[in-house]
């Protein structure tokens, strides 16, 4: 066997290597280690596998490329057209090898070289072994040595890390977005690691794995979020207490939270777990919309099982809510459990108590002397209990943004004992499952119709790569919310071209519904370019527009809003290069089972001339299908120096 | 029982250690004490819009989590055990409602880290819902006398004494 490990190490195969400088010095160093071994006449099966490692074959393998986060990179470096790579983890910790980093082979190497040196019994590859236990027992694997790592007791730190952890399944967590915050429309995604079921525990205490920028605690500003989407923060996995994140999402964000129990097995798992632990502490490259929580979730899922393959699904952008479909289209989602936020439990708590009760609830929960409200005392016990329940719940959810105050919490306290006083056990009430998050339409679109200007037509193209309108299907998305990015619509007319009519930055619009105990407030923000038809000169007009106000509900499917609306524009044709404009908005949405009616009004002043705008609209979206559907638009403009009619009809593909 | 024990303590000091950063505080110092009272409110809130964009996040070691090492030293959990689960400022809260109301996660929760078997749990929750007044007397009550008393009182009865370590 050593002669042959030894022909690979001939001249001839080391001038060839000379030209991989990077991988020389590993190789020689593995070169030595076998001069040194072969005048010993014992041969361990490690060292067996020489011939093997050194063709580096396995460097390329995908298991391999993955566990080390290696991604090919665009440079033509190597003389034979082979790929270089590179890791995403940028901690040189990580890496066992200098050269780790940039280097698949150097990193397989040195690996290698370990194997080695534990094959010898040397200490500190004992102590190295430890940190490193997955890669290493993938390599002895590969190369049919058989088992070389007892983690039970080579690895006692490891070994009570796994114990603890007690991992058995696994589940996928997404937690929705909230409430007037339409950027976490996005959505985020999390692992939960559970023990077996037999062993009495509950999910409450299971541990999450999450992935996340590290921003040491900076303050929001406008640095922060250019920092945060360009990569200018590492990111990190990090375990945490699953009850954690129950209260900060379900609690204090109030965000529903989605939990996936996905199909995996137990030994698969642990790999996954293994894995984690050689991960650590160390950085990773962090990018808002490509190297982000939902992409490194699939990496993890891949390294539990290489063959789902889930992460090539993203070449580019990665949307959690896209992550779940990857997943359910393998089939990988055993069960789906939903556990509604405070906010979407006690609002469907109060719909299912009447108007005597949802006043008493209002009244209980700011004086407990309303309990003597003869309104109450007739209420049988059970009813009761759902009434202070709901008073205290209503209490809890109004001051959880506050700081303690002795009285406050005396009176939810006697809430409290006045409910347990009452004798009976309040389940929570039965929810209507909504519609899960992955069940709505695909998140990018492209619209192509005839568009009608004051009676000349044109051709009309629109795409937008993400996310939802408030006339898109609201199934699976939250209602009352619209963020839509880089929305770019172009017209043609004969005479005129392809032209740019409109494109919009972002176009975001959060409208809550605002009742007697929910006291919501709704507003919107837009940054885009049009082409103005309404005046002569330079067409295009750069705007920043936004909006605060009301909306009220009053069925379950509508919505009434309106806004006090500001604006900022540009044209370089105006007397006066930046206008400001204010205005104000309303308009009604409804929504049927296959479509959505939308009416819409609005007026602008131009605060620094004499010209005002206004706008009646009537829109309408019919869901053809899932991902298809038709939108007819009708708009009626008068403005000081034009009136029209402008029209639309698309049909919308989402994908 | 002794095996219990260690797994209820372990699990107590990663609930002890949740919301804390990586300061090395001693057993029972201001970060890993429980003198936390009923209804203290939570930060956090506020339109993120920024902080959702980029998700960002204080951080909880991978590793260092499990081993106590992350904010309470190895000893606390020795020390305290599994009772340090109330130190989560929300979790006393939750607690109290969930024994208001006769059933809940966090009380289920409290009960697998007390050691709790599943045949003794309604059992548990009866007792505890028949003394809430004893176990939460003034809204000043903090995590660590109401532990006392909730050993007082298992003690006192005859099937879920076996619990009150």
């Amino acid at each position: 066997m050593i002669p042959v490990s030894l022909e690979k190490f001939n001249c001839f195969s080391l001038a060839k290597l000379i030209s991989v400088s990077l991988l020389l010095l590993v190789k020689l160093l593995l070169c030595q280690d076998l001069w040194a071994n072969s005048s010993s006449a014992l041969v361990t099966p490690v060292e067996r596998s020489m011939p093997r490692i050194l063709d580096l074959s396995l460097a390329t393998h995908p298991e391999w490329l993955a566990m080390l986060y290696y991604k090919p990179t665009n440079v033509r470096g190597r003389p034979n057209g082979q790929l270089s790579y590179r890791s995403q983890v940028v901690s040189s910790a990580f890496f066992l090898s200098g050269q780790g980093s940039e280097s698949p082979e150097a990193e397989l190497a040195a690996t290698y070289k370990l194997l080695l040196r534990l094959d010898e019994g040397a200490p500190e590859a004992q102590r190295q072994v430890c940190r490193f236990p997955l890669r290493l027992t993938w390599l002895a694997k590969q190369l049919g040595v058989g088992s070389v790592l007892n983690i039970e007791t080579d690895c006692p730190m490891l070994a009570e890390w796994s114990k603890e952890i007690s991992a058995h399944s696994v589940s996928l967590i997404f937690p929705s977005s909230y409430m007037n915050n339409p950027s976490s429309m996005f959505g985020h995604t999390l692992l939960r690691i559970d023990p077996h079921p037999n062993s009495g525990s509950v999910n409450f205490l299971s541990y999450a794995i999450n992935f996340g920028a590290i921003t040491s605690g900076e303050v929001l500003s406008a640095r922060y979020i250019y920092k945060g989407l360009t990569g200018g923060y590492p990111g990190r996995f990090s375990l945490l207490p699953y009850h954690k994140k129950i209260k900060d999402y379900g609690k204090i964000e109030n965000r529903d939270i989605w939990e996936y129990e996905l199909d995996f097995t137990q030994q698969e798992v642990e790999r996954m777990l293994l894995h984690l632990w050689e991960v650590g502490d160390n950085d990773f490259e962090y990018y808002f919309s490509t190297q982000n929580c939902a992409f490194r979730i699939l990496e993890l899922l891949d390294i539990a099982r290489p063959s789902l393959a889930l992460a090539t699904d993203y070449p580019g952008q990665v949307i959690p809510a896209d992550t779940l479909r990857s997943l359910i289209d393998r089939e990988m989602v055993l069960s789906v459990h939903y556990r509604p936020s405070t906010f979407t439990s006690l609002k469907s708590e109060m719909d299912k108590l009447n108007a005597d009760e949802r006043q008493l609830v209002e009244l209980i929960s700011q004086d407990l002397d309303f309990t003597q409200d003869q309104r109450y005392l007739s209420l049988n016990l059970n009813r009761q209990a759902k009434v202070l329940d709901a008073a205290f719940r209503f209490r809890r959810y109004q001051d959880i943004d506050q700081p303690r105050s002795r009285g406050k919490a005396t009176q939810a306290l006697a809430l409290l004992s006045k409910l347990n006083s009452l004798g009976v056990t309040v389940s929570p009430t039965y929810l209507k499952l909504p519609r899960q998050p992955h069940s709505g339409h695909e998140t990018s679109r492209i619209s192509v119709g005839w568009d009608e200007f004051d009676s000349s037509g044109g051709g009309f193209l629109e795409f937008k790569p993400n996310y939802h309108d408030l006339l898109d299907d609201p199934d699976g998305y939250p209602f009352g919310s619209q963020i839509d990015f880089f929305s770019t619509q172009l017209r043609w007319q004969e005479g005129a071209g392809i032209e740019l009519q409109e494109f919009d930055m972002f176009d975001i619009r959060s409208f809550a519904p605002r009742d007697s105990f929910f006291k919501h407030n709704s507003w919107r923000i837009r940054l885009g370019i049009e082409h103005h038809r309404r005046f002569d000169g330079q067409p295009y007009v750069t705007f920043f527009e936004g909006g605060g106000g009301l909306a009220h509900q009053w069925r379950s499917r509508d919505l009434f809003y309106a806004l006090a609306t500001g604006r900022l524009e540009y044209n370089e044709s105006y007397q006066q290069n930046l206008s400001p404009l204010v205005g104000f908005e309303f308009g009604y949405l409804y929504y049927a089972a296959r479509g959505a009616l939308q009416f819409e009004a609005s007026a602008w002043e131009v605060l620094t001339a004499d010209d005002y705008r206004t706008n009646l609209g009537l829109n309408y979206n019919y869901n053809v299908y899932k991902n298809q559907s038709i939108r007819l638009a009708l708009l009626r403009i008068n403005d000081t120096h034009v009136s029209a009619w402008h029209s639309r009809m698309t049909w919308l593909v989402y994908f | 029982m002794q095996k219990r024990f260690i797994r209820s303590s372990l699990i107590g000091v990663t609930l002890l250690a949740t919301p804390m950063m990586a300061t090395a505080v001693a057993p029972g110092g201001p970060n890993c004490g429980w003198g936390n009272m009923l209804f203290e409110g939570s930060s956090g809130l506020g339109p993120h819009l920024g902080a959702s964009l980029v998700n960002g996040s204080t951080y909880n070691s991978l590793v260092g989590m499990t081993l106590g090492t992350n904010g309470c030293s190895v000893e606390g959990k020795l020390t305290y055990g599994g009772q340090n689960l109330l130190k989560s400022a929300a979790f006393m809260d939750d607690v109290a409602h969930d024994i208001a109301k006769g059933e809940g996660e966090a009380l289920d929760a409290l009960m697998v880290l007390i050691g709790v078997e599943t045949v003794d749990r309604p059992l548990f929750r009866q007792v505890a819902k028949a003394n809430f007044d004893k176990l939460f007397p003034s809204a000043d009550v903090t995590a660590e006398e109401m532990l006392r008393t909730l050993g007082e009182v298992l003690k006192s009865d005859e099937t879920l004494a076996q619990y009150a370590a």
